[in-house]
């Protein structure tokens, strides 16, 4: 049982960490209902409106995850009129790549 | 003198075998409680993309079996040298990442994310010489006696 001590150690200090670093990084803010647009591929243009949803929302309406292009939506905490996209700021919670 | 190598190595064996479940474990965890995120992270890359649902489930799984083969000292040595394999394939992913690609994504597990490449990369090597290390130092299981043809004692 000895020879167990040690790995056994760092198999729950494994958990242990990985369980905290979990919940350190799921504790922030909740990107719930931001306000969603679809970009053009550079991101620099707000193309339409997506309502508030979430990103896993975004993700399986829109399909974002499986393009190739550089941006797909972004999100912000604020409606925006469509156009030219803001500068990246505080604003700005989230972009999908 | 020749003992105190041999307690050296076996406690160096030891900390690296511990170290190594660590590594493995919390990396593998990290993954898998964020799956999506991992396979996202090969659906950027043209390379992996056709494969990145399975590559997501595969590479935490193979983690995870390393770390069971480290667990239990019947499978210890086969367990660091699959370590040592996957640790030097992953450090030198990040050498060829570092020298040729442009963008540099990171689907490391936990708190490793937050490091630099080039402190990942340092890390890593560490890491991959610490277990090729181990292995070298790791005797295979002995079920023999060795006698001396002239002294007659065991070897």
């Amino acid at each position: 049982m000895k020879k167990y001590a040690l790995p056994l150690f760092a198999f729950l200090l494994a958990i242990a960490v990985s369980s905290f670093t979990i919940s350190h990084k799921t504790s922030g803010k909740v990107q719930d209902n931001l306000y969603w647009y679809r970009t053009n591929t550079a991101g620099t243009l707000l193309v339409s409106s997506l309502g508030q949803n979430t990103k896993a929302g975004i993700e399986s309406t829109t399909g974002c995850d499986d393009t190739d292009v550089d941006f797909c939506a972004r999100a912000y905490t604020s409606p925006q009129a469509l156009g030219t996209a803001p500068i990246p700021s505080d604003d700005q919670l989230m972009e999908k790549q | 003198m020749d003992r105190l190598n041999k307690y050296g190595k076996t406690v160096f064996i030891e900390l690296a075998t511990a170290t190594l479940i660590f590594l493995f474990v919390y990396t593998a965890s990290s993954k898998f409680l964020h799956l999506p995120a991992f396979k996202s992270f090969f659906t950027k890359q043209y390379l992996f993309k056709p494969h990145a649902a399975t590559l997501a489930i595969a590479i935490p799984l193979i983690e995870m079996a390393v770390a069971a083969l480290l667990f239990f000292p019947a499978s210890r040595q086969a367990g660091i040298f699959s370590a040592a394999v996957l640790m030097t394939i992953f450090t030198l992913y990040i050498a060829v990442m570092l020298a040729f690609a442009s963008a540099l994504p990171c689907s490391c597990g936990g708190v490793i994310q937050t490091l630099s490449w080039k402190w990942h990369l340092a890390l890593n090597v560490s890491i991959t010489v610490v277990s090729w290390l181990a292995f070298a130092w790791c005797a295979p299981p002995k079920n023999f006696i060795a006698i001396n043809r002239s002294s007659r004692k065991p070897v």
